[in-house]
């Protein structure tokens, strides 16, 4: 099927009639940027034929009854009278694969009532019609059985639709959901013909199972050996029953394993990506900690350096002369109290000369005789009492005849105050300059601790970007449970193991006892049914063995076609880009991991484009790598805008596997455009980069045909949906 | 107790020109409060009476002493001397106040109360005119840059320069 043209009239921001675009084969390019009407386009397409439009997610799920009115322009609803009807329609002309040309027309009526109050059925009406020799005829379809039927056997199977048409990013990932193997494994099947031989397995296990049937009912019915033979038969039977449980412990073991796999596929993550976060999580917390402790240091140095003006008294810098001027006059007090006493101990009777010692004196008041005079000095005596006075503890008293020095101690406080505060300050300069200092220091390190953060920071949205977690703690537990999965998964692989070489076992006696029977028997029973029964046993091992070839077969072939696609795209981005393997877990399903040169997996460590590079391979080998089913030769690819997150390199190489993979193919994209200099805010054809990818196509010899969606000057473009997209044909 | 100059001039609750009570409002906590808070609300002095002393020192380091009249002085205190913390500066000030006075210590020994109670007035003034000369230079400063106290040290770093 090929697009041939599409009209628009009135529909959401193609306002007005005269909206036709005529596509070719080859590659279709419509340039537009940002709300100039791309998606708008691909919701035409998919409005004609299954009457939905696109949400915000890229699914195919607003209905005509959900939107109503907003299905036509806004212009033109403004601009037509009260009570007046305004039709919003779109006509697509396909030529099918049996070379029919077909219109489908689908239209939806909005009637404006007042202002900005519009009534409609809710319903559009779809007229399809097909060309004679000399024109469209409408067919009468009856309910909407009829049109799906049409448009599956006629226009497009619908059940291969999302991998060709598809809405930005997410609508490939949808399509190509590589973490879930299932949906892989479906799309293999769906595209293949893997499904024809599971319908032949199916016969022949059918079939083998009538034949057994017809084969025992025979046994029973002979009499030849029949004490043997039913001992045979007991043992066969014996022998089927432990079979059959086997099979079903196998069958619980088999759906546990697929249960922890699809749990083990939404939590995919390797050791390397555990040790990663782990190791990320540990520099974070080591970060903030020691932000957190810098930060308090400096802060505590801020508030040292405002105390220590005070505590350790900086505040008196300068001052010293003055303290000087107070020692002065304090040393003048003191020295006058000195002055006074001094005057005071004059006042005393003199010492006598030769006055002798105190060991003397003690002598002489014991012998109470004076040794000086050489007469006795009687206790109580005169003479006694003058001995005893010149002992020094007896000599009188000063007496402090002057006026009290009140102030003494108040000022001697003062004084050691003084001294307390100034006696270091020729240090303070030397203290407040060593702790600015080292305030500057840790600052500059808080500083450098902050970018180092940030950076961490930067690196941890990375991190969970790319394994698409919340949090890096959520992302450990996740990791812990993907250990505990794979734990189980190993044990109950270890499990069947044992269960199927229980399985083999019981199978080899049981073809022995068969064996064993049939001889027993042989002469009584029919032989062809004997032939019959070893027929179908070997058809259905051939059948099997045939089948898991021709799969195999088309693994290396979709291995293969993805890795020419994902080399195509990737070589020329001078990144890593490995190769795309597909590994078969334990149900015998498939999934992408890329490889590096040693096959290690490497997957994760890959970055979203690279990722998404490789879904787009996957998408474009399963829909060329089989030459009989080829999908990409018979219908168009529509993609909006689906290489947002590729460089500019990656995005050329991507478009051009595009034109060269299918027959026909519709790219809505912002790329190619550039600021136009004569317009404010509008966008002009990139005419070099254009050139350059003509030629490459031409070469290819794949013819490009390139459509530019425009918006007349001086609109906002928050009013693009009220006025009119333009579409120019370069 | 006998009384003393010393003591008298202690009890004294000095004020400040009313035209510098925004510098109070800007950088000091008039009725103190944690250190965390004082640091969350940028304000370099945890006290009212921090600050005075910072300007009474600034006063006396540049000999600048501006007499305070009456009318001119703020109704708000900060606090009697002897209040004030740590108590070694305190006696400092007090020491430094005497000094500049430079009344004889012995006279204070002769002079009766009414004396001391007359000459304890005169040493407050001369307190209030050192911490006037002092916030006048502050405000010089600011109102030449506005931020220039806003940047960490600058309090330290105005008394070395």
């Amino acid at each position: 099927m090929k697009i041939l043209k599409i009209e628009l009239e009135n529909f959401m921001c193609y306002s007005g009639t005269g909206n036709v675009i005529l596509f070719t084969d080859g590659l279709n390019l419509i340039l537009g940027g940002n709300g100039y009407g791309k998606t708008k386009l691909y919701d035409a397409f998919n409005w004609v034929l299954f009457d939905k439009i696109t949400d915000q997610e890229g699914r195919l799920t607003i209905s005509t009854n959900d939107i109503q009115e907003g299905l036509v322009s806004k212009r033109a609803l403004a601009d037509v009278e009260d009570n007046k009807e305004v039709t919003a329609l779109v006509r697509l002309e396909v030529v099918n694969e049996k070379g029919k040309h077909i219109t489908l027309q689908r239209s939806y009526k909005a009637m404006k009532l007042s202002g900005m109050e519009f009534s409609g059925s809710g319903k559009s009406i779809l007229t399809i019609s097909e060309k004679d020799e000399f024109e469209y005829k409408p067919l009468g379809l009856n309910g909407l059985d009829d049109i799906d039927g049409y448009i599956r056997e006629q226009i497009i199977p619908l059940d291969i639709l999302e991998y060709l048409w598809f809405q930005g990013e997410r609508g490939i990932k949808r399509a190509v959901d590589t973490s879930n193997t299932q949906k892989l494994q479906q799309v293999i099947n769906k595209l293949s013909y893997i499904d024809t031989w599971e319908r032949f397995i199916s016969a022949t296990i059918d079939t083998d199972r009538r034949t057994k049937d017809k084969f025992d009912k025979a046994v029973r019915r002979s009499d030849k050996n029949k004490e043997k033979s039913n001992k045979l038969q007991r043992d066969l039977n014996f022998i089927q029953e432990k079979l059959g449980e086997i099979k079903r412990e196998l069958e619980i073991h088999n759906q546990e394993i697929e249960r922890t796999d699809e749990q083990m596929d939404d939590l995919r993550m390797s050791e390397g990506v555990r040790e990663d976060l782990r190791n990320f999580r540990d520099e974070e917390y080591k970060l903030k900690r020691q932000l957190t402790e810098t930060e308090k240091e400096y802060n505590d140095i801020l508030d040292k350096a405002n105390r220590d003006l005070f505590e350790c008294f900086w505040v008196i810098h300068g001052t010293e002369h003055v303290a000087k001027k107070f020692e002065d006059l304090r040393e003048t007090y003191i020295y006058s109290k000195h002055e006074d006493r001094r005057r005071a101990e004059n006042g005393l009777p003199p010492i006598p000369k030769g006055n002798p010692s105190a060991a003397h004196i003690n002598k002489m008041l014991k012998d109470e005789r004076c040794n000086i005079c050489n007469r006795p000095a009687e206790k109580g005596s005169e003479a006694y009492e003058h001995i005893n006075m010149l002992l020094p503890e007896n000599y009188p008293e000063v007496e402090d005849n002057f006026d009290p020095y009140l102030h003494e101690d108040a000022l001697q406080n003062l004084g050691s105050s003084k001294y307390r505060v100034t006696h270091r300050s020729d240090a303070f300069k030397a203290a407040a300059e060593e702790i600015i200092q080292r305030y500057f220091v840790l600052k500059n390190k808080w500083k450098k601790l902050e970018e180092e953060s940030r950076y961490t920071e930067e690196q941890k949205a990375i991190l969970l970007s790319r394994y698409g977690l919340e949090s890096v703690e959520g992302g450990m537990k996740q990791g812990e449970q993907y250990m505990s999965l794979s734990e189980k998964k190993a044990k109950l692989s270890k499990e069947i193991g044992k269960l199927e070489a229980k399985q083999e076992e019981l199978q080899e006696e049981q073809n022995k006892k068969n064996k064993d029977l049939e001889d027993l028997l042989g002469d009584e029973m029919d032989p062809i049914l004997s032939k019959q029964m070893k027929y179908f046993e070997s058809l259905l091992s051939a059948t099997k063995e045939a089948k898991e070839a021709q799969y195999n077969k088309l693994v290396d072939l979709l291995s293969r076609e993805t890795n020419r696609h994902y080399e195509a795209i990737n070589k020329y981005s001078g990144a890593f880009f490995g190769k795309v393997v597909f590994m078969q877990n334990s149900k015998g399903g498939y999934f992408p991991e890329i490889q590096n040169e040693n096959g290690e997996n490497v997957t994760n460590g890959m970055s979203t484009s690279q990722l998404l590079s490789m879904q787009f391979s996957i998408l474009f080998a399963i829909l060329s790598a089989n030459k009989e089913y080829g999908f990409n030769k018979r219908y168009p690819l529509i993609a909006d805008a689906p290489n947002s997150a590729f460089d500019a390199k990656k995005k050329k190489h991507l478009i051009r596997q595009i034109g060269t993979t299918f027959e026909q193919s519709i790219v809505m994209m912002f790329e190619y455009l550039e600021n136009d200099p004569d317009r404010a805010n509008r966008y002009k054809v990139d005419e070099e980069g254009i050139s350059e990818l003509l030629s490459t196509m031409h070469n290819e010899g794949v013819d490009v045909n390139v459509i530019m969606l425009d918006v007349p000057d001086g609109i906002n473009s928050r009013d693009i949906n009220e006025l009119t997209v333009q579409i120019k044909n370069l | 107790m006998e009384e003393n100059i010393i003591r008298k001039l202690m009890i004294k609750e000095p004020k400040f020109g009313k035209r510098y009570e925004y510098l109070f409002e800007r950088f000091s906590r008039k009725w103190g409060g944690s250190e965390q808070d004082r640091r969350d609300r940028v304000k370099d002095f945890a006290k009212n009476y921090e600050l005075y002393i910072y300007a009474f020192f600034l006063g006396l380091r540049k000999h600048k002493s501006v007499e305070l009249e009456g009318s001119e002085k703020s109704r708000s205190n900060v606090m009697a001397i002897r209040d004030w913390k740590p108590e070694a500066l305190r006696d400092y000030l007090v020491a430094c106040t005497l000094a500049e006075d430079g009344t004889p210590f012995r006279e204070y020994d002769f002079m009766k109360e009414g004396e001391l109670d007359k000459k304890s007035f005169e040493l407050r003034e001369i307190v209030e005119s050192y911490t006037n000369g002092g916030l006048s230079i502050l405000e010089e400063e600011f109102k030449q840059d506005k931020a220039y106290f806003d940047k960490p040290f600058s309090f330290t770093e105005f008394v070395f320069e």
